[in-house]
């Protein structure tokens, strides 16, 4: 049973230069307990996702199309104060790339949860609120509650913040978190201990996440599925271990050979010439057409299709799979 | 002081670089009028060679003193004590203390290109800017230089008048780098050359350092919290924690032999994919960095150590050599 499902998604930005096309989904599922990997660079639509989902999108910034579905609801569709706001907050919640700018410094750990807790629990005591809030953190691993939650959060390492900040997005109960490199500012052995939260929430709360990552070796280590974005465009999705071993898009396979891992050592890396397209202008035919190893003239001339390489694994090529 | 052990570093080759018991100790104040003073031990005795043409990668969690050491190299930080020697002149104490002619020899590339170049600049100055300060070039000349630098680092020359907002993050790297090696130095600082470009820029920017080091016979201190970036560039690698160096040796020997349980800890945690399509799993390391304001008086990874035992919290080990000479570690239990 999905959770959330995105079919034929449009997301378009209206700017004093033209309409901008930034997110442009045929298909993205996941899963009750899954964690999903979102991987790309800079630019490719990777926030813009996280944004729809969570309705946050800027003003100028609107899904033209298509549909955004939780649990047989679609978000796009129902109005912002009725039931997405019920939704949006309450089961789907997000956490940040810098704990820091999301915690409010003024305030006690204990005062942050408690806040969160009541608001979503109106009918709780005072008591019932303490417990918790100590109950969230222990959920997250936080060693010394009782001490955490007397700290303010400058008081706290990067991890701890982080931490913190996945206590009170859990404490409404949700059922879906959107991590947004949440790990990216962490030393690596503490991403790490964050990796395992993650998996442990699954298996303990059957807690659904989106992970964005422009690490891919990262995404590919907590996720069971990941889909690689490009120029706003979901290019190739599928089981995280199939699409890195037998990748079949050009741009996921470039992107995979530029990464320096210990058997390239003293080889040059493959480079791939040219930019991502603007934006502004994206190209009729595969937005990956002007810098692809394997370009043809249909490529230029129509949009690809999606195309099934195997269960669950599709691409967004004219030549899906069939290249070597 | 005592030194803890004979050469730490490359014993044979051409030395470029040689740091000695280096530390830097920042105070602070606190108490009635700001009296009382601690010490943060951001670097403390490291000790280490370079040789001409070489690439040390520097690894560690932040805090552990990697970019303070490279700032005192490169002077921006004059060192609490201890020595560093380039090409076997002392450096002094101060970026004042020394000449131009040195200064000249050490460059560094920051981490950020979007901060460290500066925006009411075109190309042109900010390139050329170093080689009119130390009187290389003039006029005409400087335009010239300047667009060979650029055409070097794979940046068309024509772009000599454009500002750093018109490049991408990857070419504003470039640029910097660019900017590094107008004074034809023979050490650069890499300070996280590449943790805030994508990945396809960041495969370019790696190629062009490996090409520019064959070409000068650069070397290269590389400070990156990705240990894939650092294995990839480096020919040896020095692990820091808490101000010290836990181990250095052989890059290749070093990913393999793993022989301090920091060292151990790091790798394990960093999700790696290989060539193979095998995607390595990650394990935390528990626990947290303790303050380098009271360092502990034994080994200072003894709190989050899983081989510690009693000797460990009062003794603190040396670095010696296990097995090849050229490969030291700070553990009293290399082999257990």
């Amino acid at each position: 049973m999905n959770i959330l499902e995105i079919r034929n998604l449009s997301v378009k930005a209206r700017t004093i230069l033209g309409t901008a096309s930034l997110l442009s989904i045929q298909v993205l599922d996941l899963g009750a307990g899954e964690i999903l990997g979102i991987v790309g660079e800079s630019g490719s639509g990777k926030s813009i996702l996280a944004l729809t989902i969570m309705g946050l999108l800027p003003t100028n910034v609107r899904a033209t199309s298509g549909s955004v579905t939780y649990r047989g609801q679609d978000l796009l569709r129902s109005s912002a104060r009725g039931l997405s706001a019920r939704i949006r907050g309450k089961e789907i919640t997000m956490i940040f790339q810098d704990p820091m700018a999301a915690l409010n410094p003024v305030f006690t750990v204990r005062q942050l949860l408690e806040e969160v807790i009541k608001e979503h629990h109106p009918d709780y005591d005072s008591k019932r609120v303490r417990g918790a809030a100590l109950e969230m953190l222990q959920l997250v691993k936080l060693g010394d509650p009782e001490v955490t939650l007397q700290k303010y959060p400058h008081e706290l390492s990067g991890g701890m913040r982080q931490r913190v900040l996945i206590a009170m997005a859990l404490s409404s109960g949700a059922k879906l978190l959107v991590s947004d490199e949440a790990t990216r500012a962490l030393d690596v052995t503490i991403q790490a201990g964050i990796l395992k939260l993650l998996e442990d929430l699954r298996n303990k709360l059957d807690l659904s996440t989106v992970f964005i990552s422009s690490n891919i070796a990262l995404a590919a280590t907590v996720c069971e599925r990941i889909g690689v974005l490009y120029a706003g465009e979901l290019i190739e999705s599928g089981p995280a271990r199939e699409v890195i071993a037998d990748s079949r898009h050009p741009y996921t396979r470039s992107f995979l050979a530029s990464l320096p891992v210990p058997e390239r050592k003293g080889q040059p890396l493959p480079i791939i010439a040219g930019r991502s397209p603007d934006p502004l202008n994206r190209p009729r035919g595969c937005s990956f057409a002007g810098r692809c190893p394997i370009v043809e003239d249909r490529c230029r001339a129509e949009k690809p299709p999606m195309l099934q390489v195997s269960d669950g694994h599709d691409v967004l090529c004219h030549k899906g799979g069939t290249h070597q | 002081m005592t030194r803890d052990s004979g050469t730490t570093g490359a014993l044979s080759g051409d030395t470029l670089l040689r740091v000695e018991g280096l530390k830097k100790y920042f105070p602070v104040r606190g108490g009635f009028w700001q009296r009382s003073v601690k010490w943060v031990r951001a670097v403390d005795s490291v000790t280490f060679n370079i040789n001409r043409g070489e690439v040390l990668g520097l690894v560690g969690e932040s805090g552990c003193g990697k970019t303070t050491l490279a700032q005192m190299i490169v002077g921006i930080y004059p060192p609490t004590s201890g020595r560093i020697e380039l090409d076997g002149i002392d450096l002094g104490k101060s970026l004042q203390s020394r000449n131009l002619k040195t200064k000249r020899k050490v460059q560094i590339v920051f981490q950020d290109p979007f901060w460290s170049l500066n925006p009411r600049k075109m190309v042109r100055d900010i390139v050329g800017e170093p080689l009119v300060v130390h009187g290389v070039a003039l006029g005409s000349t400087v335009v010239r230089k300047v667009g060979d630098l650029l055409e070097m680092v794979g940046i068309d020359r024509a772009r000599l008048f454009s500002y750093p907002h018109e490049f991408s993050g990857g070419e504003r790297q470039r640029v910097a780098i660019a900017r590094a090696l107008a004074l034809n130095p023979s050490l650069l600082l890499l300070d996280e050359p590449t943790s805030s470009i994508d990945t396809l820029s960041q495969a370019e920017i790696l190629n062009l350092l490996i090409e520019v080091r064959n070409r000068f016979s650069l070397s290269y201190v590389l400070i990156s919290h990705d240990l894939s970036v650092v294995q990839y560039l480096s020919d040896r690698i020095a692990v820091m924690y808490l101000g010290k160096i836990v181990e250095i040796g052989d890059t290749r020997r070093v990913f393999r032999a793993r022989l301090h349980p920091y060292t151990e800890a790091l790798m394990a945690a960093v999700p790696m994919i290989h060539a193979s399509g095998e995607v390595s799993d990650v394990k935390p390391l528990e626990g947290h960095v303790p303050s380098a304001i009271n360092p502990p008086p034994g080994c200072r990874f003894e709190a989050r150590c899983y081989k510690r035992q009693d000797v460990c919290a009062v003794e603190e080990p040396p670095l010696r050599a296990i097995e090849d000479p050229e490969h030291l570690v700070a553990c009293h239990f290399t082999n257990v």
